[in-house]
């Protein structure tokens, strides 16, 4: 009778395993669906990964539940009618209760967790999951997303107060005063007809090494700092610059001004 | 943990294959037949054998109660048979000069009883033979006598030949587990049926395979087998279904229907080496457990419908 109780026991354990199997499977395909949504809107990959470990949560409590002798049944009509009669006898313990037990005991052998898996359902779902995964990695790779002005009220509003507009252009930039900010001033776009010729004289940072020669020793009093190895404050960057580039920079502050 | 319970199931189940291949000898085919006997005589009960002449009845229970070492007693019931007949009846004795009544035992005290064309004895000789049935005793004058055990009758009725006769009422049918129907053998098993006994071949003689005590032993274990409470509340389904059912049963079967499925269901399951009742033990004996508890209405008697066709409707509805 106690061999008959461990075998329910075990055999319920098994049946919460492959839910557990296919809730995790679920919430990875969750996962990537959500995944993909969060890359489309260009939003943060947690929004993803919490939201399928609450799925993954329900979905396990939810196959708890659901997780009866009956599935087992379903999955095992030759054992059905075996399987109930001992679920009701489980306290029994007369010749023939005896002689069940024993028979039942034999056919669960043969009833391994494979037949009360769903191994074709398990196939597809990781199919499934390779495919999102492919999904969210050329999203990603091709910087793929859906700008936010889809979802901006303004975007449509002004396609609708423009009757000359044939298309609804979600990239169109403006430049307008509020707009200084992110694209720098607006005539700073027109640089004009002016060829400038920029030269960088390498020879500045040119070093000759036939100059080189031993150290001399020297000795260093307390309190001096030997001028050789003093730090020497160098030429600013603007007097270091060549001529031309001098000639650039006085040309781009005067269209400042403009 | 060695099997040993279901090593010695699996023994009986031998042990009925080889019973009915040593009934094979002498009678040919009605598997069937034999299959429901030896459910009745496992369930302790008795059956109602309805056959038409000729078809080996007598051989078959007295070949039977040969194998499974039982006395057997026939009785062949005419208009005339008194009660006394059948009981026994205190003949006067004549003993060292002294006289003194003593107790002449009559067939009942048999175990197994062929009551041939029960339908032709008198309602009182029948009572006779039903008290016995259900007791397991016979009153004579004051007296009761208790029958040997295991104790089952086997009644016969020919559905032809109603005429003078004095056909069982329901309440009496009722009493009997099974009503067993034997039909006309196949051709093929004519053909050996007339191979086997016209041709002068000495009576082949059957084994003794099992012993009074293991049948009283298997009838213990034969209410041990296990039900599943689903089962159970589908066979007093099918039940309610009879009584509820006015379109195809006019008046439906009793509680002792249901008790009487459950424990052919069983006998059914231990027969065939099975631990447990199973579905198809309640389909297979459903039939002979019902059909002679059940009146058709009108409506289906004149479709030309029988007692097993409207069992087959309900069955499938289950």
């Amino acid at each position: 009778m106690s061999e008959v109780k461990r075998l329910f026991k075990e055999l319920y354990i098994e049946v919460l395993k492959i839910s557990f199997l296919h809730a995790f499977a679920d919430s990875i395909i969750f996962f990537m669906i959500a995944l993909n949504a969060t890359t489309l809107l260009d939003l943060t990959y947690l929004i993803a990964l919490v939201a399928s470990l609450l799925f993954l949560l329900a979905d396990v409590l939810f196959r708890m539940k659901r997780t009866t002798l009956q599935e087992i049944e379903a999955k095992n009509p030759q054992i059905r009618d075996i399987l109930r009669t001992a679920r009701d006898h489980v306290e029994g313990s007369n010749f023939m209760v005896l002689a069940m037990f024993e028979e039942l005991i034999q056919k669960m052998k043969s009833v391994s967790a494979g037949s009360i898996l769903k191994q074709k359902d398990l196939f597809l779902k990781m199919v499934v999951v390779c495919a999102l995964s492919f999904s969210v990695v050329m999203l990603s790779a091709n910087n793929i997303h859906v700008p936010k002005s889809v979802f901006d009220p303004d975007t449509y509003y002004q396609w609708f107060s423009n009757p000359g507009n044939e298309r609804l252009d979600f990239y169109t930039i403006e430049f307008n005063e509020s707009d200084e900010m992110l694209y720098g001033d607006a005539d700073m776009a027109n640089l004009g007809n002016r060829t400038i010729e920029l030269h960088i004289n390498p020879s500045i940072n040119e070093m000759s090494f036939a100059q080189v020669k031993e150290p001399e020793e020297k000795e260093f009093e307390r309190g001096t700092f030997p001028s050789e190895i003093a730090a020497v404050a160098d030429a600013t960057s603007e007097e270091k610059l060549p001529k031309e580039s001098k000639i650039a920079i006085a040309y781009n502050l005067k269209l400042k001004e403009i | 943990m060695p099997a040993v319970h279901l090593q010695q199931v699996q023994q009986i189940k031998t042990m009925f294959a080889n019973l009915k291949k040593e009934i094979g000898k002498v009678i040919v085919g009605q598997d069937e037949v034999i299959d429901q006997i030896i459910v009745a005589i496992m369930c302790d009960a008795n059956a109602l054998l309805e056959s038409y002449p000729g078809l080996g009845k007598t051989l078959m229970v007295k070949t039977l109660s040969q194998i499974m070492d039982l006395k057997f007693a026939r009785i062949q019931s005419t208009p005339d048979l008194m009660p006394s007949d059948i009981t026994g009846t205190y003949i006067l004795e004549d003993k060292r000069g002294e006289k003194q009544f003593k107790f002449q035992q009559g067939p009942l005290f048999a175990n197994i009883i062929l009551a041939d064309e029960i339908n032709r004895a008198t309602p009182k000789t029948q009572s006779a033979l039903l008290e016995a049935m259900q007791e397991k005793q016979v009153t004579v004058g004051n007296n009761t006598f208790k029958l040997d055990l295991p104790f089952f009758v086997l009644a016969t009725q020919n559905p032809i030949d109603q005429e003078g006769t004095y056909p069982l009422p329901e309440a009496q049918t009722d009493r009997f587990l099974l009503k067993i129907l034997v039909e006309y053998p196949k051709d093929k098993e004519e053909v050996e049926i007339i191979d086997r006994y016209t041709t002068g071949a000495k009576d082949p003689g059957v084994k003794k395979l099992m012993a009074k005590d293991s049948l009283l032993n298997l009838q213990k274990y034969c209410r041990q087998v296990p039900i599943s409470d689903d089962l159970k509340k589908k066979v007093v389904t099918l039940v309610n279904k009879t009584r509820s059912n006015k379109d195809l049963i006019e008046y439906g079967a009793s509680p002792r229907a249901s008790l009487g499925i459950v424990m052919a269901a069983k006998a059914h399951a231990l027969l065939n080496g099975r631990t447990y009742v199973a579905m198809e033990d309640i389909k297979k004996m459903a039939y002979p457990v019902l059909r002679h508890r059940i009146i058709l209405s009108f409506k289906a008697e004149r479709e030309g419908r029988t007692a097993d066709d409207a069992i087959s409707t309900l069955l499938e509805k289950l």
